[in-house]
């Protein structure tokens, strides 16, 4: 069962399969980017006008949408915009002369052969020259196990990317030798924050360093609409399939974890916090029998500045606990992480509450300042992991 | 040396003049000159046809006007202006030339180095 839309081209009103649509309309898009201004607007309009006479043939010989088969056939034969533009010699002529190798990459091209008619016999098959691409490292988001980070990767080598994975857990887990773990999971943050994942269907096949032509991006719009389901790209074998699997398992084994901890930690430095404000709030108020002062080490002489100190201190730790837990969550649950302006709000408020949480502390010369320094380390590492639910959405 | 490549360059060359030999004998709209340049095995894409009716129509070789047609949509019928008439005659002069340089190395070749 599909969903249809009613296209009108050309003053024809047609039904037209969705998967059929939206390879129509990448292809006209791109002969709209191949012919530029009110020249180029001219020669889509007429091929359109081409187009849905080549609909209303299909119609008449009794079809009663136009489905995808019918949309690739008529791309085949009115070609691909980058074969119009070097056989009507449309730009530059060198464009098309250099670049005749068919840069496959070594896996097959997903593009569906459309059965020509008699019609299109005259068809060439070496004519059309793919356009140029660069293979680029995104982030391979349909087979993550954390962020697509190292499928992404492999895809970019063109490595196996179990390998790749068994390669880079037992390196990071020599820790006796090498201690390597930290710095891995440093550059691994980094890198999913930096690289982008690879979303349309252009950059999914510029990640796999495939031709970008109009029948690959219409395979890839079918293929990524159909969600991932393996941390593996189809082709592997039954070992690669269950390694990967116990990583899978185990990373969401480690986010759960993630998420406790974050969650554990924010939750006892906010008890933590609500109680010291509470006990000022009654040493404020003249109950000086609790002794709330003398069990945090709280300097006598400046109870009010060393307790805020405290307390401070305790939020700069509990927001980036929080962002944890729910980078964590969002991970887990493929949710959608916070914008970028709720990370800058956060860093700032982070920023302005370590800086006060200093200040305080050294006006009250007290037990805040030794705690603080302790927790500054944890304080500080954590808006790195704080981050990453950005790079999610 | 890419043989189809040549050929596509030989073809791209042939374009011009054969969509003017076409509206010579009679004014067209793109999916009738489509038909004649299949019927000639002259072109491998039909979209290839547009951007160069276009180029000659934005040069003054062409013009078009809309006519109503029973079926469908108006359609866009392509002339050849005098301009255009005068180029397809260079065009003509050029291509005999062509023909006739090809046919004498052709001719020439055979009588001087086959056996006969």
């Amino acid at each position: 069962m599909k969903k249809t839309f009613q296209v009108n081209i050309n003053g024809k009103i047609f039904h037209i399969d969705e998967d059929a649509y939206s390879l129509l309309q990448n292809y006209l898009s791109k002969l709209r980017e191949a012919f530029p201004g009110d020249e180029g607007e001219e020669i889509v309009t007429d091929i359109e006008c081409r187009i849905s006479e080549h609909f209303d043939q299909r119609v008449a010989t009794g079809a009663s949408a136009i489905v995808l088969e019918d949309v690739n056939h008529v791309i085949s034969v009115m070609g691909r915009p980058e074969e119009i533009t070097s056989e009507a010699s449309y730009e530059a002529e060198a464009e098309s002369a250099s670049r005749s190798a068919n840069t496959g990459a070594g896996r097959p091209a997903p593009a569906p052969e459309p059965s020509m008619t008699g019609e299109a016999g005259a068809q060439m098959p070496g004519a059309g020259t793919p356009p140029p691409f660069h293979k680029k490292f995104f982030r391979d988001d349909r087979h993550k196990v954390f962020g697509g980070v190292l499928a992404g990767l492999a895809q970019y080598l063109g490595w196996d990317v179990t390998v790749l994975r068994v390669l880079v857990v037992v390196l990071a887990l020599s820790v006796i030798r090498f201690d390597l773990f930290w710095p891995f999971i440093l550059v691994y943050m980094i890198l999913w924050m930096v690289i982008p994942s690879a979303k349309t269907p252009r950059q999914i096949l510029e990640m796999r360093g495939e031709p970008v032509t109009i029948d690959n991006v219409g395979q890839t719009v079918i293929d990524s609409s159909v969600p991932p389901a393996a941390p593996v790209p189809d082709g592997g074998n039954e070992m690669a399939r269950f390694i990967n699997n116990v990583f899978l398992v185990i990373g969401r084994v480690i986010l759960v974890a993630l998420g406790l901890v974050g969650g554990l930690v924010a939750a006892g430095t906010g008890i933590v916090a609500l109680v010291i404000i509470a006990g000022m709030c009654c040493l404020f108020f003249g109950a000086t029998s609790l002794n709330f002062v003398e069990h945090f080490g709280i300097s006598g002489i400046s109870p009010y500045l060393d307790g805020w100190a405290m307390t401070l201190t305790m939020f700069a730790v509990m927001i980036p606990a929080l962002c944890v837990c729910w980078a964590g969550m969002a991970t887990l649950f493929k949710a959608k992480g916070m914008s970028a302006t709720a990370v800058v709000s956060v860093v700032i408020i982070e920023v302005l509450l370590i800086v006060g949480a200093i200040v305080l502390g050294m006006m009250g010369h007290g037990e805040a300042v030794r705690m603080f320094t302790e927790a500054l380390p944890v304080a500080t590492a954590l808006p790195v992991a704080g981050a990453i639910p950005t790079v999610l959405g | 040396m890419n043989i189809d490549n040549l050929k596509s360059q030989m073809r791209k060359g042939m374009l011009e003049f054969c969509v003017l030999l076409i509206l010579k004998r009679g004014d067209a709209y793109a999916s009738e000159m489509i038909a004649r340049l299949k019927e000639a095995h002259l072109i491998v894409m039909e979209g290839t046809l547009y951007p160069l009716l276009t180029r000659l129509k934005n040069d003054g070789l062409l013009a078009y006007r809309w006519e109503e047609s029973t079926q469908g949509p108006p359609r866009k019928y392509y002339s050849i202006t005098p301009v255009g008439h005068r180029f397809l005659e260079q065009l003509q002069q050029s291509w005999d030339e062509i023909a006739a340089s090809v046919s004498i190395l052709q001719s020439d070749y055979n009588q001087k180095y086959l056996p006969q």
